[in-house]
């Protein structure tokens, strides 16, 4: 049985992908190791890929169904803020940005292993809500765990993209 | 080791972004889980259903027929030497006997993970259950279940032949008067015994290991933060030249205390070599909850004693640790936990004694957490004080105040500490704390307020290490360090030391992490010893660098970057050394302590029972801080992490078996879960060495699980003794006391 | 890439109801399933619990997504609609805002993503969010299969824990919510005092119709999750208060009655006792709240 969709903006079709999942096609086959595995039941946010646009929990879906369908991992995301080219319709190219150095510059980092589901979640958020209070950060954010930070320098992050955001809104 | 003083260098606190941390982001750093080697197989483990068993047989025809199955092996295959962190007494599978569920007993080798999980479901293991004892408090006992037959004969082990069989270690620290006699002259004595858990240290990365086995010798990759340690517990269990072996840099999906086991690795190599190709091995997070190396639960009796003027006279703390079914998994040369004998760190106790046994149960083998010890004592210590004070009717903060130690006086255990900032860095709270005073609960008449405070303090352990720097051919200066960075900032750490030292632009700068043969032996990362090791290190290697490039040992005068890599090209190319070495080393160093205090503002919901915090206020006593991002995540990280121990997290070992097998059971703190964090840092802390520094890794979340204890019970006066603290006690006890007046 | 299972799975994505039950009536028990989300089966799968030779898709059959208001005031909820659609549905707002807030609830933004529906309602999980705001609003499923459709009425689609009385070639096309309940006043309130994310140690919904002078509660609906083998209407607790005057000693009595007929269990997120007895608080305090005459249903 053979799938066929896209990752990361080009065409993957791969021949007897049987019953695995998204998680093991995306790091074993396609050597897209950013996508990271941890709980296996959709509960810690590592795994989250954008799939049509919206976040999916990448181990909770078997590489067949994601047929006909866009999945973006935080290699693709980067690779596109890195080129300047947008890769998706709903998602403007600039959220991605403004994301990920706001990851930077607030430090929203340590050891690492949820920040590209951190990424991804916070770039959905903003594409459907470009300013979203404190609660809605909170909830929108909460499926994706972290021990490292405290979530502290990761909702500072999140404040900043969404000032940022504001700021473009009113000027 | 210099002590921190007139001689030692401000620090800037940040010379960029954290080193590392956008390929972090982007994905593209490489942890161990993300290695592939061609040629690669994978390996799964058959785990015990039984908490204590013999194993009567094996039965693996099956499993050796399925398809894409390499190997099998069971213990009778894989006989080597027993392996630990210091006491050798887990074996690479079990042997005859199983001693906790999850205990591996057998392991498939294929091709694919899938079909090396169906075939180890084909493996057919007949047991014959033996008695099990699975609650520490009879595993002392006369007639209790034996884990271990002859326990003292393990290599290291830290009990004798007229131990009890169930002993993993004991020790006693005294100091001061005799305790007994203090607690029976004390105008007041308080009693109470209190329960904490078993906690998973919540690394989000589960262990994973890759291993391959060539002419060459061993490669290793794998998720553990001590890389010459690694190494020789392997070289030590498969009976290998320690020379042999590499342990490849990854980055490391976060620690806690969780990684510094050896895990898996001794038998992904062995599977290697029975094989002949490279074995993966990934612990699905369920057996990671499972049978990985969690926290000790303890049972802790305390007694305090209070003259009538309200100080202390005498505090005795007794406490029953659950060392689980193996004691390899602690490091310690005595098998204990480092921070037990911190019990009464903080206060001036003039007659202190402090008892703590480890002992084997038919339970999943524990190990260190963040500051190892430390919650199951300073639980018990903050709590009895508040209890104290309380029914003295001072107020806690005051009551604290009172008894802490001061500048000038001797460790509670007679130690003589560089620098005593305990009240001060108490006091940081103050404002905060009469703010909270006699707060209406906002959120309305069927809500309480409350606050509570807990201090904790962590000892520095200066160990030794050492760093080279390496000029490039391309104009930038390598660091090399022989630790890894499993997210608490080290690597970024090592580059401010660098750039502060030399005045070399940031840019120019990259860390990794040596092989094992290029820089001396590393104790790895842990027991808050990196920055202070490191920093004295690479102060020495900048020394070595500025006098081969400098003027006279002085930075040359340069502006950019261009100016420093010509100056690096030149020296590069022509200099008979082509690294710049520096050591540190332990011997002179002083005895440092860092104190942290914590106020929490909680409310309770007098009709559920339901507690929600909104403030954690954290005080800390810091001295020179090298990068000012990474140390305020270390705290902000701590405090939630605290939030969740006193909350949600419990392993629920029931009757031997891990209850809360999965991340939807054991619940680690959302981001919906988290309050206000408010950090206060006290600057201008005695530190140590050339960069006058003071860890933080361990120090932040001890003391927010009693504080929170200690709000609640200002609340509602509803003292919780068992953790983690649940809605259901709460409302239970409120009840219960309503009844009671009625 | 090797199979850990017999089979290796097919994937076929329908564009009809028509087609999709079809698909599904050619299998023999669980070869052939639907695949809405798919979350919940496919932790089965990954547990070893199901191993389907076919998934049939429901991502493009778009006739079972549609949220809309029939002409007799009925709100038509698609079975393939996710729960994050009914989360933001302007419709699901305005008429079943208890709905909304329920919706809101379920798992993380994921989940809801990627839930249908028809699929979260099959899972059926008793401690679920979605399910308890559909008994209080006297919700209908209907089911398709090839051999015809069939509707049934909420409270007998659950029978035990992870049971519902759908058949294996059965699809839920739609949730019909009937226009009376919608003209009643309702509320959901999860408590999870552990973690925002988790499930709730208990779940109320409850609905009431009101007399206009808001001294009598003409209609009730008291549902629960997480305090029986299914979400459960609380009858009897009904009983006492349908057709009769607001009191405080009524309400608590209810309440009480709620906490007698449950069958909780006890598991990390409460005893059973303490279920009980939060069930008894939170059904006071939200039928208390819902028969005060105030704006908004919500806000307890």
């Amino acid at each position: 049985m053979a799938a066929s969709f896209r990752v990361n903006g080009r065409p993957v079709r791969c021949q007897d992908v049987g019953d695995a999942f998204l998680t093991d096609l995306l790091r074993d086959e396609l050597g897209l190791c950013g996508t990271k595995v941890a709980c296996g039941i959709g509960v810690c946010g590592l795994c989250t890929v954008l799939i049509d646009d919206v976040p999916a929990s990448a181990c909770l879906v078997p590489a067949i169904c994601a047929e006909d369908q866009d999945v973006w991992t935080i290699e693709g995301v980067a690779e596109a803020v890195e080129t300047g080219v947008e890769f998706s319709e709903r998602i403007p190219l600039k959220v991605a940005r403004q994301v990920i150095e706001a990851f930077v510059s607030a430090d929203a980092v340590q050891c690492g292993i949820c920040t590209p589901g951190q990424g991804i979640s916070a770039i959905a958020l903003f594409a459907e809500s470009p300013f979203p209070d404190d609660q809605e950060i909170r909830r929108h954010m909460s499926g994706n765990l972290c021990r490292c930070t405290g979530y502290q320098s990761i909702l500072r992050a999140l404040t900043i993209v969404s000032h940022a955001l504001s700021v473009e809104r009113d000027a | 080791m210099r002590l921190g003083s007139s001689g030692a260098k401000a620090t800037s606190g940040s010379a960029g972004a954290r080193v590392g941390g956008y390929d972090r982001i982007t994905g593209r750093s490489v942890y161990a889980g993300d290695v592939r080697l061609t040629g690669m197989c994978h390996a799964v483990v058959v785990r015990s259903p039984h908490a204590h068993a013999r194993i009567l047989a094996i039965d693996t025809t099956e499993a050796t027929g399925s398809s894409g199955v390499l190997a099998v092996a069971t213990g009778a295959d894989l006989t080597r030497n027993l392996f630990g962190r210091r006491v050798r007494d887990i074996p690479l599978l079990a042997n005859e006997l199983v001693r906790f569920v999850g205990e591996r007993v057998a392991a498939v080798v294929a091709e694919t993970r899938s079909e090396a999980e169906r075939a180890a479901a084909r493996i057919r293991v007949e047991y014959d259950p033996m008695d099990a004892v699975a609650d520490v408090r009879f595993a002392l006992a006369d007639l209790a279940p034996r884990v271990h037959d002859g326990p003292w004969r393990y290599v290291n082990a830290a009990v004798s032949a007229n131990d009890h069989p169930n002993l993993q270690s004991k020790k006693v620290w005294q100091h001061g008067h005799a305790v007994e006699q203090a607690l029976a002259a004390a105008a007041h004595v308080f009693r109470s015994t209190y329960r904490v858990p078993s906690r998973h240290q919540g690394y989000l990365e589960p262990h994973v290991c890759l291993a391959a086995r060539g002419l060459s010798g061993v490669d290793i990759w794998a998720s553990n933060k001590s890389p010459y340690l690694l190494r020789e517990q392997v070289a030590a269990c498969l009976d290998l030249d320690q020379e042999e072996i590499r342990v490849h840099d990854v980055a490391i999906g976060g620690d806690f205390g969780g990684k510094g086991s050896p895990m898996e690795v001794p038998l992904c190599v062995a599977l290697a070599e029975m094989v002949g190709r490279p074995v993966r091995m990934e612990m699905r997070y369920a057996e990671d909850l499972m049978a990985a190396n969690p926290s000790h639960p303890a049972v802790v009796g305390v007694a305090l004693g209070v003259d009538h003027e309200g100080r202390i006279v005498a505090l005795d703390v007794d406490a029953l640790l659950d060392g689980g079914a193996y004691a390899g998994y602690k490091p310690n040369s005595e098998a204990q936990l480092y921070n037990v004998r911190l019990a009464g760190a903080c206060y001036s106790i003039p007659a202190l004694r402090i008892q703590s046994k480890i002992a084997y149960t038919n339970t999943v083998p524990k190990g260190h957490i963040r500051a190892p010890g430390g919650l199951q004592v300073n639980f018990a210590v903050e709590s009895i004080l508040d209890e104290a004070a309380r029914s003295l009717a001072v107020d806690p903060f005051e009551f604290r105040a009172r008894n802490v130690l001061r500048p000038g006086e001797r460790g509670a255990l007679g130690e003589e500490w560089l620098e005593v900032r305990t009240d001060e860095t108490l006091r940081a709270l103050k404002p905060s704390y009469d703010e909270s005073a006699c707060e209406r609960s906002l959120r309305g008449p069927d809500w309480a307020a409350g606050r509570g405070v807990s201090l904790f303090c962590q000892q520095t352990h200066a160990v030794s290490t050492e760093v080279a720097l390496e000029p490039t051919n391309s104009g930038e200066l390598a660091v090399l360090v022989p630790f890894p960075d499993q997210g608490g900032g080290q690597h970024t750490v090592v580059r401010n030391v660098v750039v502060d030292e030399v005045g070399i632009p940031a840019e120019l700068v990259t860390v990794r992490q040596a092989d094992q043969v290029t820089l001396q032996r590393d104790f790895g990362v842990g027991a808050s010893r990196v920055t202070v090791d490191a920093s004295e290190a690479l102060a020495a290697a900048c020394a070595g660098f500025l006098a081969a490039v400098g003027d006279g040992g002085e930075p040359p005068a340069l502006e950019d970057a261009q100016g420093w890599r010509a100056v690096v090209v030149a020296l590069q190319k022509n200099a008979s050394i082509t690294r710049f070495v520096g050591r540190a080393d332990h011997a002179d160093a002083p005895a440092t302590v860092s104190f942290c205090a914590q106020l929490a503002r909680v409310q309770v919901d007098l009709r559920t029972g339901e507690v929600r915090i909104d403030e954690v206020v954290s005080a800390v006593d810091v001295a020179n801080v090298v990068d000012e991002a990474a140390h305020l995540g270390q705290i902000e990280g701590g405090v939630v992490m605290g939030i969740g121990h006193a909350l949600m997290e419990d392993l629920s070992i029931r009757e031997g078996r891990v209850a809360a097998a999965n991340l939807g059971e054991y619940k680690l703190p959302s981001i919906e879960d988290v309050p206000r964090v408010t950090v206060r840092r006290i600057r201008g802390g005695r530190g140590v060495g050339a960069r006058n520094v003071k860890p933080i890794g361990e120090l932040a979340h001890v003391a927010v699980v009693s504080a929170i204890a200690n709000a609640v019970a200002d609340a509602v006066s509803v003292r919780v003794r068992d953790l983690p603290i649940a809605a259901e006690h709460i409302f239970a006890s409120l009840v219960s006391s309503q009844q009671a007046d009625t | 890439m090797r199979c850990r299972w017999n089979v290796t799975p097919k994937f076929v994505a329908p564009d009809s109801v028509e087609h999709a039950v079809e698909l599904v009536a050619c299998s023999d028990g669980y070869e052939t399933i639907f695949w809405g989300g798919g979350m919940s089966t496919a932790i089965m799968m990954k547990q070893g619990l199901l191993s389907p030779a076919t998934l049939v898709g429901l991502r493009k059959v778009e006739e079972i997504k549609k949220i809309a208001v029939r002409h007799d005031g009925d709100l038509l909820l698609g079975g393939g609609a996710t729960i994050h659609e009914l989360s933001v549905s302007p419709l699901v707002s305005e008429l079943a805002p208890s709905l909304r807030s329920s919706a809101r609830e379920v798992g993380n933004v994921r989940v809801r993503h990627s839930a249908t529906l028809g699929g979260h309602l099959a899972h059926a999980d008793p401690s679920q969010d979605v399910p308890p705001v559909l008994l209080a609003l006297d919700a209908q499923v209907a089911l398709r299969s090839a051999a015809g459709s069939r509707t049934v009425p909420l409270h007998d689609f659950f029978v035990d824990i992870m049971q519902t009385a759908i058949r294996p070639d059965e699809l839920v096309t739609e949730v019909v919510v009937p226009a009376g309940a919608l003209s009643r006043r309702s509320a959901y309130v999860k408590f999870a005092p552990r973690s925002r994310d988790d499930y709730p140690t208990v779940g109320v919904a409850v609905s009431v119709g009101m007399s206009r002078d808001w001294r009598t509660i003409k209609a009730v609906r008291i549902a629960a999750g997480g305090v029986a083998p299914t979400a459960v209407r609380l009858t009897a607790a009904e009983d006492l208060l349908c057709k009769q005057p607001v009191e405080d000693d009524r309400i608590r009595a209810a309440g009480l009655v709620a906490s007698e007929h449950a069958s909780p269990w006890d598991d990390a997120r409460g005893s059973a006792t303490y279920k009980r007895a939060m069930l008894r608080e939170i059904v006071t305090r939200v039928v208390h709240n819902l028969t005060k005459p105030k704006e908004g249903a919500c806000g307890i």
